[in-house]
């Protein structure tokens, strides 16, 4: 199931790197989803600095509700218009850290 | 033992390197949204939501769409509906079920049989009168009689998709009664006293 902002952050280059070594399936996966649930804390982090406080609990009932609505970014947009470059910039960095860890290990 | 390693042992420990470098990076995320957003903790706590299974909330929303509207499209394809026509307000009910029971009978059960009957066999109370073993039929057994011919309701299959777009409404049906607020064409063209005169000429 895909995430509103999945758009913005790619996960390929991750897959690529893990797929270099050779993991079974299963543990592939396991392990992409650990990069992918680092990748929510950012970008929620990211989010959350941009909108005001009451708004928090509204916004993460809808998102977990329904992840993949892009009216989501639409509702972010109001409270930030450059909320999309906020999110590819946290994605960046934060695909940084762990490309670098995934090349590191032997 | 080099091939037991690649093909199990280094891969493990390989995952096992990987995974916990990884959850650490995960750790310290969470950590900063903790520590950035305190309030965030009380809401995930209350809504019960998990970041790392934010994917799988909507797979389970679509599996349950996807049972209802299964349940929903299973009469119609076997060809038992439970209700084909809107059901009537009570008194149009009565006034529908009025001519069911003959004039002279008081007991709404007393329902008599059609004359096809007769012919196929089924006793009437009055015939079995030798035979007081064999009970009368009930009338359930007219009424569902009469279910197993309704396979056609207004000539239309069960099957067939119900007409719902409303164009027979407006009369644009062929054998369906004309609407009175369209206006008539006139006469067809070979009726026009100029062909006629055609033809004579």
């Amino acid at each position: 199931m895909s995430v509103f902002y999945d758009h913005l952050v790619s996960l390929d280059e991750i897959h690529n790197a893990l797929l270099e070594h050779n993991l079974p399936t299963k543990q592939h996966y396991h392990l992409l989803s650990i990069a992918d649930s680092t990748f929510h804390n950012e970008i929620l982090n990211t989010i959350l600095t941009e909108v005001p406080t009451e708004q928090h609990e509204y916004f993460l009932v809808e998102f977990q509700n329904r992840p993949d609505d892009p009216n989501h970014l639409v509702f972010l947009k109001q409270f930030s218009p450059e909320i999309e470059d906020k999110i590819r910039h946290s994605a960046i960095e934060t695909k940084a850290k762990i490309l670098a860890e995934l090349i590191s290990t032997p | 033992m080099s091939l037991w390693q690649n093909l199990f042992g280094k891969s493990s420990d390989k995952f096992q390197t990987l995974e916990d470098s990884l959850s650490v990076h995960e750790r310290n995320s969470e950590q900063r949204l903790q520590a950035t957003h305190p309030h965030v903790v009380g809401i995930f706590d209350k809504h019960k939501i998990s970041l790392r299974n934010i994917r799988k909330h909507s797979p389970k929303i679509a599996a349950a769409a996807a049972v209802l509207g299964a349940f929903l499209a299973i009469p119609h394809l076997i060809g038992q509906p439970t209700q084909t026509t809107p059901s009537a307000p009570s008194s149009q009910a009565s006034q529908d079920a009025e001519p069911l029971t003959p004039p002279g009978n008081d007991t709404p059960l007393a329902v008599s049989p059609p004359p096809s009957q007769a012919t196929t066999g089924q006793p009437a109370a009055s015939n079995n009168l030798g035979t007081p073993s064999t009970p009368p039929t009930p009338p359930q057994g007219v009424k569902s009689k009469d279910s197993k011919s309704k396979g056609h309701i207004f000539g239309r299959s069960y099957l067939a998709p119900p007409k719902e777009h409303g164009f027979h409404d407006l009369g644009l049906h062929k054998g369906e009664a004309k609407n009175p607020k369209v206006p008539e064409i006139g006469p067809h063209p070979s009726e026009l006293d100029v062909n006629k005169g055609g033809k004579n000429s």
